[in-house]
């Protein structure tokens, strides 16, 4: 076995053979025929399933715990107190107790003769109520900011002082803002705000464990980062990592959310794991819906007052945004770094974000943290800016914007999405004051690359029949990095896509990432290919060797067809050359070579850049708002499967709209319950919000990785919401400040804007 | 006062389907009204069920109140139906009952007795079912793939018994699919797949 | 979810005979969508679970499960599900109710869904929907909502609970005149008028209508006059499946370029489907003009009393019934 970091590869220039091109995904037979298998479909024999009792309150203390009613069922295994007397409640949904019984319908009424004493204390679940003098404060002692992968990699999240509930978050500061706005011509300030919203993958958490003696355990889970939940078990139970087996096949969607043995706000991996050594049997977990939406992480929301501010010659000169959002308990209520970074040619620049704390699950990474709140404060209000100086937005954003790749996207966006032709028509229905007007918006996503070095092991194998063999333990969380991992080696071995055969999902088949930051496929698709380059390089030195040729003599031709000096081999006979054990060949990736095209904040890495324009229909008397078209220009290094990338592209627009639109949590702020904790009055986008959407990739040759491929799922949904209320602003000529542009807030904006005219 | 209704065996009724048209107005076959006594009675013990699932005959030994989902997916090991919503909000779990696309976690498993359910795992898919899988894949219509065997059961159930799928338009499509929830968005592609499927009968 | 008893009856007389024996302790089911999700959230915990289904194909129990219509009636018979009233062609005059029962829920429920146990189905409010939350309307002292998250609660006719009703196919059968068919035994059923049936939470907490347990609903049978027609809308803050933030149903004729016999009838904003009586005298005997129907829109939320989150509701459905008006008038919508 030989390993390589790849240090020697020469980067992939112009097009390949495979990788790039429309590739089916090699998962996809089996999920639309409805046979893949998830985590609630594994069922070891002896199988027990368990049920969490929750707090009903938000905030109190544990007085007392019995469980006497919920071990006197019929057909309960094992009962397990979670929370003890004495502990604070700080959330309604906590964990307070768990049942194991032979089936789901026991499990739940098990749970209901729980009965649990909390003494509730005051709470408060609302950004004003924490804020205010003298709340209820939701944390005495000293936070620990809770990161997962999913966050932002690069965020140093240090955390100032927590004064009551709030706490600053690391700000940024560049230039003088204060004198900048003092002597600006113009400025523009307002608030805006975004709502906590959920992930809502549409697989609940899971998680199922077996133990296997007192030493190892079998867990499969419904997660974005097997090694995470490994690691997360090993240390709960202390075990051995390596004695631990974690398996997820295939899973639901995560979203951020699940990067652990345990859900943000649920003790998952201690509750099924404990309950599986009481009973001594094998448990899962499955979260209910409601748990799912009320307990497992969510969006922060954001109250953003931005400030801007132009010179007389329509530069924009200043920049400042103060956000508080609530994460509930937890943290990372930051606005992402959109206005810090995005327009660096704005030369004077603050922002200062702060979590305030309620009694609310904890917030948790969601698709680009931060990213997409900070979006939509910083794009409206530039555009309320540019509306105030009489300036273009599209050519206010070239304007100020210094990335290269993001600066063709804007003019490539320009004439595909016909930005001249739909602004003029959107002003011309705001002339007339028609009853249905049109809009249209633009904005901009900011991301970097965070692929990693050595990150991931990836094994290609090549057997004497000729088949082709990958193996790595990273999940598919629907992202496609299984087939990616097939085009790759594909690409290398000169084979067809279908005759790879990939192994991933279980932490047995070699060390690799959490999907979260976008690096999957940057950590995880370079260490393929430098495991492909080795096998091959083994193949034809084992050919050489059998055919008594001088090595440099053998050559794999882009077919397959293995040249021997004047002879030529079909794979299949070449491979028939090897040894017993054929070629089995490790490779993983080096550190990032390269920040080119553009480097991303403080170095080192590329940045990723990505432009999205939004069209608009407005109906001024029923407030409704349809995006009827997004045009979506992205870059994300080079392509690795062109269809996976445009789903990408497609999936993250459509989450941005659910944000724009029609996503919001709702609490009830005298119980501190959620009350949409489903999916029907928690609204999703669905068929009928798609609009026409058209993606176009723009090709960034970078050699910061061995396959130059970046990430493209977080910035696929940072502009989008940013990009719709743009467009919502151009149609009505007055802006909704507020997430989601529901039609009773657009008949109010409209309503405050005829006032605000009015003399 | 009527007398209290006593236990029957379970005998060969089943349900019957409401749905009526104008055209089909015609009065029921008449049917001598049954005595109270022989009102079949199931529960609150389990309750065995026996249907046509996927062409196949199952039966299952289940609590009277649960549901067709989770005998599905717990009693019998079948993997296309799932529960994102568990409230008839999602069409993650939609089944074709005598042919007609309905949640199946709103049910009892108790309503499929006597009846056939169809999911999209159907082992030996009708060529509509096979036709909708091709396209789906090639359409990358399945990311996740959690909604993915909802959204086959919708599209099968909307081409299956339209009288012209050829002359279904996106918005007709739209307005089928509007119950199906995805979280990865693919939604884009399940209307071109289902696009692409119904305008080319001759594959199906 | 608690296990009950389900009883199949074969015929009518089977199900008087075992909801006779326990009116109260039965729960007639129809589609089953609105009580599985009750029994699920632990709201309702069946004892005996009458399946009415099971007896629609007897002789005795024809008007359950039948469609029919002439140019001026409907009967819609309980069991007839709501995409089946949605598929099948009516007259013009009952378009309303088409629309409605074709946009409610979504494709699939529509299908289990039937017109009766949508008229029946409880609020759909979130707190008497939540497991843990005891409201008015679930026998605890307060509405919640009232000092609560109102977005979606009532803006005209409410208190002591501040519920909407949640029918949409209510909605769309106030604009007519007509009745409910209720048995309650075996015999001659009685017929209580649609302006009746329906009762807001000074009269009833524990239901929406005037519907007594052991009482079976046979069906609905309205009436419209020679040439009326109707329609019905919704403001979603999804498009194509969402509980309306407003709905509306307008029935009227146009007599020698009058308007007549008007009916506008508003949903999701009352504890009722509510008349906006108002709108109708607005309208009633003069002309469509846009200013007039303008006027009635504006007329059709007179007296709402919003509370703390929803007034949106107000505008948004002003704006509605505005364009309803010129939809079913006639009168052009500007552009
Ligand atoms: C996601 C979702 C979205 C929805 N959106 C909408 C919407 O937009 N608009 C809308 O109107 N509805 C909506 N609904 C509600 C849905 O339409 C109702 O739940 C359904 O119509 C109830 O009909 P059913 O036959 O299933 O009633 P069941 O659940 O069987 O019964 C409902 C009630 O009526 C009683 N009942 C039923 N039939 C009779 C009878 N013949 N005699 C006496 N009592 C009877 C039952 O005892 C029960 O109390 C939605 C539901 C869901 C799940
Ligand atoms: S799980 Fe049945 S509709 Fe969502
Ligand atoms: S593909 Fe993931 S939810 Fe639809």
């Amino acid at each position: 076995m030989t390993e390589t970091d790849g240090r020697t590869l020469a980067p992939w220039r112009g097009a390949l053979r495979v990788v790039g091109a429309p590739i089916d995904r090699i998962d996809g037979p089996a999920k639309v025929s409805g046979r893949a298998r998830y985590t609630t479909h594994v069922t070891p024999p002896g199988l027990l399933h368990a049920a969490v009792a929750r707090s009903k309150v938000a905030a109190g203390t544990v007085r007392a715990l019995d469980l006497s009613g919920a071990e006197r069922l019929p057909g309960v295994r094992a009962v397990l107190a979670v929370a003890v007397p004495g502990q604070k409640i700080r959330f309604a949904g906590q964990d307070l107790a768990a049942v194991a019984a032979t089936t789901p319908e026991i499990a739940r009424a098990a749970v209901a003769r729980i009965e649990v004493v909390v003494e509730p204390t005051p709470h408060v679940v609302t950004l004003d109520g924490a804020m205010a003098d003298g709340a209820p404060r939701v944390h005495e002692d000293p936070v620990q900011a809770r990161r997962t992968e999913g966050d932002d990699p690069t965020e140093v999240r240090g955390g100032g002082r927590v004064t009551g509930n709030v706490r600053p978050l690391p700000a940024f500061e560049h230039g003088d803002p204060d004198r900048a706005f003092a002597r600006a011509a113009h400025v523009h300030e307002a608030v805006y705000e975004t709502p906590v919203v959920l992930h809502s993958a549409l697989e609940p958490h899971a998680l199922t464990v077996a133990w296997d003696g007192d030493d190892a355990m079998t867990v499969w889970a419904s997660t974005q980062s097997i090694f995470s939940v490994r690691d997360e078990m090993a240390s709960i139970f202390g075990l051995s990592p390596e004695r631990v087996t974690v398996i997820c096949e295939h899973m639901g969607g995560g979203f951020g959310a699940k990067f652990g043995a345990s859900a943000p706000g649920s003790r998952m991996g201690f509750i099924a794991g404990t309950l599986a050594r009481k009973a001594g049997a094998p448990v899962r977990l499955a979260l209910d819906r409601r748990a799912e939406q009320e307990v497992t992480g969510n969006r922060p929301s954001s109250r953003q007052r931005v400030r801007v501010a132009a010179d007389g010659r329509g530069r924009v000169v200043a920049l400042e945004v103060v956000s508080h959002g609530t994460a509930g308990v937890g943290t990372g209520a930051g606005v992402g770094r959109n206005a810090a970074h995005l327009y660096e040619k704005i030369p004077h620049r603050r922002v200062r974000a702060h979590d305030v704390f309620t009694h609310a699950g904890p917030g948790t990474a969601m698709r680009a943290p931060g990213h997409p709140q900070g979006a939509f404060a910083l794009e409206l209000a530039l555009d309320e800016l540019a509306a105030k100086i009489g300036a273009d937005p599209l050519d206010l954003r070239i304007a100020h914007d210094r990335h290269p790749v993001r600066r063709r996207e804007y003019e490539l966006g320009r004439a595909r999405f016909r930005w001249d032709d739909r602004r003029a028509r959107a002003r011309a229905a705001r002339a007339a004051g028609a009853r249905v007007r049109t809009g249209a918006g633009v904005a901009a996503s900011i991301w970097g690359d965070f692929g990693r070095a050595k990150a991931a092991r990836v094994t290609v194998a090549i057997e004497r029949d000729g088949s082709v063999h990958v193996r790595n333990g990273v999940q598919d969380i629907g992202g496609g990095i299984a087939t990616v991992l097939a085009a790759v080696v594909a690409e290398v071995l000169g084979r067809p896509v279908e005759r790879v055969h990939v192994r991933y999902g279980a932490s047995t088949l070699g060390r690799s990432v959490g999907s979260g930051g976008s690096q999957t496929t940057s950590s995880v698709a370079p260490a393929a290919r430098v495991a492909a380059e080795r096998a091959r390089r083994a193949l034809l030195e084992a050919v050489a060797e059998a055919t008594g040729t001088p090595p440099g003599a053998v050559t794999l031709e882009a077919g397959g067809t293995v040249r021997v000096g004047p002879r030529r081999l079909s794979f299949e006979d070449a491979c028939r050359l090897l040894d017993d054990d054929g070629i089995e060949a490790v490779g993983q990736r080096g550190p990032t070579r390269s920040d080119a095209p553009y480097p991303f904040p403080g170095g080192g890495r590329p940045q990723i850049g990505g432009v999205q324009f939004a069209a608009v229909e407005v109906d001024t008397w029923t407030g409704e708002v349809r995006c009827t078209h997004l045009t979506a220009v992205h870059d994300c290094g080079r392509v690795m499967n062109a269809k996976a990338a445009e789903s990408q592209v497609a999936g993250g627009i459509m989450m941005g709209l659910g944000f724009a639109l029609s996503e919001q949590r709702q609490v009830d702020p005298v119980h501190g319950r959620v009350l949409n904790a489903d999916l029907e009055r928690y609204k999703l986008p669905g068929f009928g919000e798609l609009p026409e959407i058209d993606v176009h990739f723009v090709p960034v040759e970078t050699d910061a990785n061995e396959t130059g491929s970046l990430g493209i799922g977080e910035p696929a949904t940072i502009p989008t919401a940013a990009a719709v209320a743009c467009a919502v602003f151009d149609a009505l000529g007055v802006p909704v400040r507020t997430l989601p542009i529901t039609p009773d807030r657009v008949l109010a904006a409209l309503r405050d804007g005829r006032a605000e005219a009015a003399p | 006062m009527a007398r209290p209704p006593r236990l029957s065996r379970r005998g060969l009724l089943r349900t019957v389907g409401t749905t009526t048209a104008l055209a089909a107005c015609k009065p029921p076959k008449a049917h001598e009204a049954a005595p109270p006594e022989d009102v079949e009675v199931l529960g609150p013990e389990p309750i065995p069920v026996t249907f046509l699932l996927d062409g196949r005959r199952v039966r299952a030994k289940v609590p009277v109140q649960r549901t067709l989902q989770v005998c599905l997916q717990e009693d019998l090991g079948c993997t296309a139906p799932k529960a994102p919503c568990d409230r008839g909000a999602c069409g993650g779990c939609l089944v074709r009952l005598d042919g007609v696309a309905v949640p199946s976690c709103t049910m009892l498993a108790a309503d499929a007795d006597g009846r056939c359910v169809d999911t999209a795992a159907h082992p030996d898919p009708p060529p509509l079912l096979a036709a909708l899988r091709r396209a789906f894949v090639a359409h990358d219509a399945a990311q996740c793939g959690y909604c993915t065997a909802g959204m086959i059961t919708a599209a099968w159930d909307l081409l299956d018994r339209a009288p012209e799928p050829a002359a279904l338009d996106e918005a007709a499509v739209r307005r089928a699919m509007a119950g199906n929830l995805c979280r990865c968005g693919t939604h884009r592609a399940v209307v071109r797949a289902i696009l692409d499927v119904a305008g080319r009968k001759e594959t199906w | 979810m608690n296990p009950f008893r389900l009883v199949r009856p074969r015929s009518l007389a089977d199900a008087h005979a075992v909801l006779g024996a326990d009116p109260r302790g039965t729960t007639i089911r129809a589609g089953g969508v609105d009580l599985m999700d009750r029994w699920k959230e632990g709201i309702d915990r069946p004892a005996t679970v009458l399946d009415l289904r099971t007896a629609a194909a007897a002789e005795d129990a024809r008007a359950l499960a039948s469609l029919s219509a002439t140019a001026t009636s409907l009967a819609v018979g309980a069991l007839v599900t709501l995409d089946a009233l949605a598929e099948t062609p009516l007259p013009a005059a009952f378009a309303a109710v088409r629309a409605a029962a074709g946009q409610a829920a979504n494709p699939a429920i529509r299908r289990q869904a039937t017109a009766g146990g949508n008229l029946l189905q409880r609020p759909r409010c979130w707190y008497f929907r939540h497991p843990d939350l005891a409201c008015l309307k679930k026998g605890g002292s307060r509405c919640l909502a009232a000092e609560g998250n109102n977005r979606y609660n009532a803006v005209l006719g409410g208190g002591p609970s501040y519920i909407v009703h949640p029918s949409s196919l209510a909605t769309a059968l106030v604009a007519f005149d007509g009745h409910a068919v209720v048995q309650a035994s075996p015999g001659r059923p009685k017929e209580i008028p649609l302006g009746e049936f329906f009762v807001g939470p000074t009269e009833r907490l524990d239901a929406e209508t005037v519907l007594r347990p052991g009482e079976i609903l046979l069906g609905v049978r309205v009436s419209a006059p020679a040439g009326a027609r109707s329609a019905y809308d919704a403001v979603r803050e999804r498009r194509l499946y969402d509980w309306p933030l407003v709905e509306a149903a307008v029935r009227l004729r146009v007599e020698a370029a009058t308007l007549r016999d008007v009916r506008v009838v508003l949903g999701q904003v009352a504890p009722i489907p509510w008349r906006a009586r108002e709108a109708e005298a607005v309208l009633e005997g003069r002309r469509p003009t846009p200013e007039r129907l303008a006027e009635a829109a504006r007329a059709a939320f007179e007296g709402a009393r919003p509370l703390s989150d929803n007034h949106g509701k107000i505008a948004v459905g002003r704006g509605l019934v505005r364009r309803l008006l010129h939809q079913v008038t006639g009168v052009p919508l500007p552009a």
